[in-house]
């Protein structure tokens, strides 16, 4: 081994892990298995609709999903949530919410961030086995609105649900944050208490829409 | 005092408040884990020692991983530390948010940083650090340290934190866990707006793509990544993956293991700086790869032990644990897997010292059961065990016996009979009232059967006679699965 004091951190390191290498009798081969190996969907009927598993998982984790932008506007409004940051990109695709009495609001400033009782951003995919929500840097407009407010409508296309967590990890995006978010913000660091909202949004929604 | 053993005394005097919240936090997980396992897949142990050879394979071809890793996150304008132990972990953190001139720091949680002491450390340089995960904070504000790897505050009661709270100027007394958690949401998203920097820790680090996955429930490292402008993610030299596929495995088996869910609320997975045209996130990313005595365990039988993905299921199924909980392990990591971990993370000099650690166990291997990647936890605490009597390390073996008469007696099977036969005396002496220290310690809790020394032997000889003669005087049961056999 080369003397450590005239090392790096990082040599020394590797060094150390060189050297112990030499000691392993028989190193461990990477195992061949197929990705789908931890699928929990394998245990469902077969032919499960991936949209209607999707629905399913995502209110299991305490989300909601919707089909019309009618009853998400419902949905806000008995969250008392009128007036929010809406991705200007999806303001003309959600004029329903608008006509429901809904403010959107084009613009998300970090100095208001609590005036916002709502943010509406657009998802990159989902994940049918999971119920969750992938959003990212290219896909949502901004990261901070849609983990700030009380209530994230996530507005995603049908077609861009994948079965199982496997097919959504091999085709993970070319993106810096991709986040999969499934159900809503919370803890139970309190006596093992579930509590909804613990830092990011309590009420987590679901838009489907086709692109 | 019952014992000589630190750990027995310290379960011994924790007050009932920590043994009855302890007791129903791991219960409870336990049973959560249980239940998300069973509902979704039909042979656990297969995905197990499947995500065990994964884990292994990595930690036996770890600087290969690690170079890799390197080359990848670089790609990604991740810059690339080394941290030979705490102190260079301490120092480099430091040196980045010296360089950006930050001073305010939003945490989320990180056992390595707990092994850093980090945030005291940042503390005590002026910068004002700020733990974001609710159970953490509440460790912050006592000056206390967790005491699970996942359930960092599983030793506290809503009381205890209305008043920490309280005390802390964080509102009037309120003991209920929503109006705990409101309070804590409000006083923090102040910090993650202001912060200049965000430290995390990291779950898995993929050595082909260099993706850095945070897991949490809170969305804490996810607010304080999106909103500050610098992030140093600090981790241990074994967190990686080999492949991007690897994930879906490992998230699968943490959520279920750690907390019972099929999914964690937020995954996220962190690959740079953030695009030019998203205006959250940060403009610089940093990673720390801390070893701190990691690489002695390689090429030796505990580098099982790094294959750990700090779930805390052996935590909540051990028996010792639930008893004493983790503060009784005087380590960063507790239970089984820290008994494994600390003295390895203690380096030579101070193994002697956490020597004790692979005695609070029963062996009873639930551990090895529920470990996800199927650390062998009990066999590597024979071996701390082995070791401690080799070094003849003190805190180990307090309160033993010598047993060097019982080996004699065990070893010679003429003596074996005479002392079994001579023994049945014992029936007639008050052994409670010996003044033999560890006799006494141990029947203090328990109550011995009558001893029938030498019982067996006659009975087996008796069988062996019947045997030769064509009787089978053995209880219609035991001869009919003797039967099967024949």
């Amino acid at each position: 081994m080369s003397d450590a004091r005239n090392m790096n951190d990082r040599d020394r390191i590797l060094d150390a892990i060189r050297g112990a290498r030499a000691r392993i009798p028989e190193p461990c081969a990477y195992p061949d298995y197929p990705s789908g190996v931890a699928t929990s969907a394998a245990r469902l009927p077969r032919g499960t609709d991936p949209v209607a598993l999707f629905r399913r998982r995502l209110e299991e984790a305490g989300g909601r999903c919707f089909s019309e932008a009618e009853e998400l506007a419902m949905a806000l409004r008995e969250e008392r949530a009128r007036s929010g940051y809406c991705d200007p990109a999806l303001l003309g695709r959600l004029s329903a919410l608008t006509q429901a009495g809904l403010d959107l609001q084009g613009e998300f400033l970090r100095e208001r961030v609590d005036d916002y009782a709502f943010s509406i951003t657009s998802a990159h995919a989902g994940i049918a086995e999971t119920g969750s929500l992938v959003l990212t840097d290219r896909a949502t407009s901004r990261r901070l609105a849609a983990v700030a407010t009380w209530n994230h409508v996530a507005v995603l296309d049908r077609g861009s649900i994948v079965a199982s967590l496997a097919d959504g990890i091999e085709t993970l995006p070319n993106d810096p944050n991709v986040v999969y978010v499934t159900g809503s913000s919370c803890t139970a660091d309190v006596e093992g208490i579930l509590i909804r909202g613990a830092h990011g949004p309590a009420e987590q929604f679901c838009l489907l829409v086709d692109a | 005092m019952i014992s000589k053993q630190a750990i027995d005394n310290f379960a011994a005097n924790l007050p009932d408040e920590v043994k009855a919240s302890v007791r129903d936090g791991t219960t409870s997980s336990y049973d959560k884990r249980l239940e998300a396992m069973e509902a979704d897949y039909e042979d656990v142990d297969a995905l197990r020692a499947l995500a065990g050879q994964i884990k292994q394979h990595t930690v036996d071809h770890l600087d290969d991983y690690l170079r890799q890793a390197e080359a990848r996150l670089a790609e990604r304008r991740i810059t690339v530390h080394y941290a030979w132990d705490p102190e260079a972990a301490r120092r480099i953190v430091l040196d980045i948010l010296a360089q950006r001139g930050a001073t305010r720091v939003v945490k989320s949680k990180s056992m390595v940083s707990e092994e850093a002491a980090l945030t005291a450390f940042l503390t005590a340089q002026g910068i004002e650090t700020t733990e974001s995960d609710l159970g953490e904070f509440i460790v912050q504000l006592d000056e206390d340290h967790p005491s699970h790897v996942v359930k960092p505050i599983i030793h506290k009661n809503r009381r205890q934190i209305a008043i920490t709270f309280q005390q802390h100027g964080l509102g009037d007394y309120d003991e209920d866990p929503e109006g705990i958690t409101r309070r804590a949401r409000t006083f923090m998203r102040e910090r993650f707006l202001a912060a200049d920097a965000a430290i995390s820790g990291a779950n898995f680090v993929s050595a082909e793509s260099g993706r850095i996955a945070v897991v949490t429930n809170e969305g804490n490292s996810r607010f304080g990544v999106a909103a500050a402008p610098l992030c140093i993610v600090l981790t241990g030299i074994e967190k990686l993956l080999p492949r991007d596929r690897d994930f879906g495995l490992f998230l699968s088996l943490l959520a279920r293991s750690a907390t019972g869910q099929r999914m964690t609320s937020y995954v996220e997975f962190l690959h740079g700086p953030r695009l030019d045209t998203q205006p959250d996130g940060p403009e610089e990313m940093h990673l720390v790869f801390m070893n701190n005595h990691r690489t002695e365990a390689l090429g030796t039988p505990f580098s099982s032990a790094l294959r750990c993905i700090r779930c805390g299921a052996c935590m909540n199924v051990c028996p010792v644990y639930r008893q004493t909980s983790g503060h009784a392990y005087r380590n960063v990591y507790p239970g089984p897997i820290g008994a494994v971990l600390d003295p390895i993370l203690a380096g030579p000099e101070g193994f002697a010292e956490q020597a004790d650690l692979a005695r609070a166990s029963t062996l009873c291997g639930a551990c090895n059961e529920v470990c996800p990647v199927n650390i062998p936890i009990p066999d590597l605490l024979v071996r701390h065990r082995t070791r401690a009597v080799e070094e003849n390390a003190r805190i180990a073996n307090l309160g033993t016996p010598p047993m060097g008469g019982w080996a004699r007696l065990a070893t010679s099977p003429r003596t074996w009979r005479a002392g079994m036969n001579a023994s049945n005396a014992m029936n007639y002496v008050p052994l409670d009232l010996l003044p033999v220290y560890p006799v006494r310690a141990w029947l203090e809790q328990r109550e011995l059967p009558d001893w029938r020394g030498g019982h067996f032997r006659s009975w087996m000889r008796k069988r062996d006679g019947h045997d030769k003669a064509g009787t089978d005087t053995r209880p219609s049961e035991v001869a009919g699965k003797g039967s099967q056999d024949e």
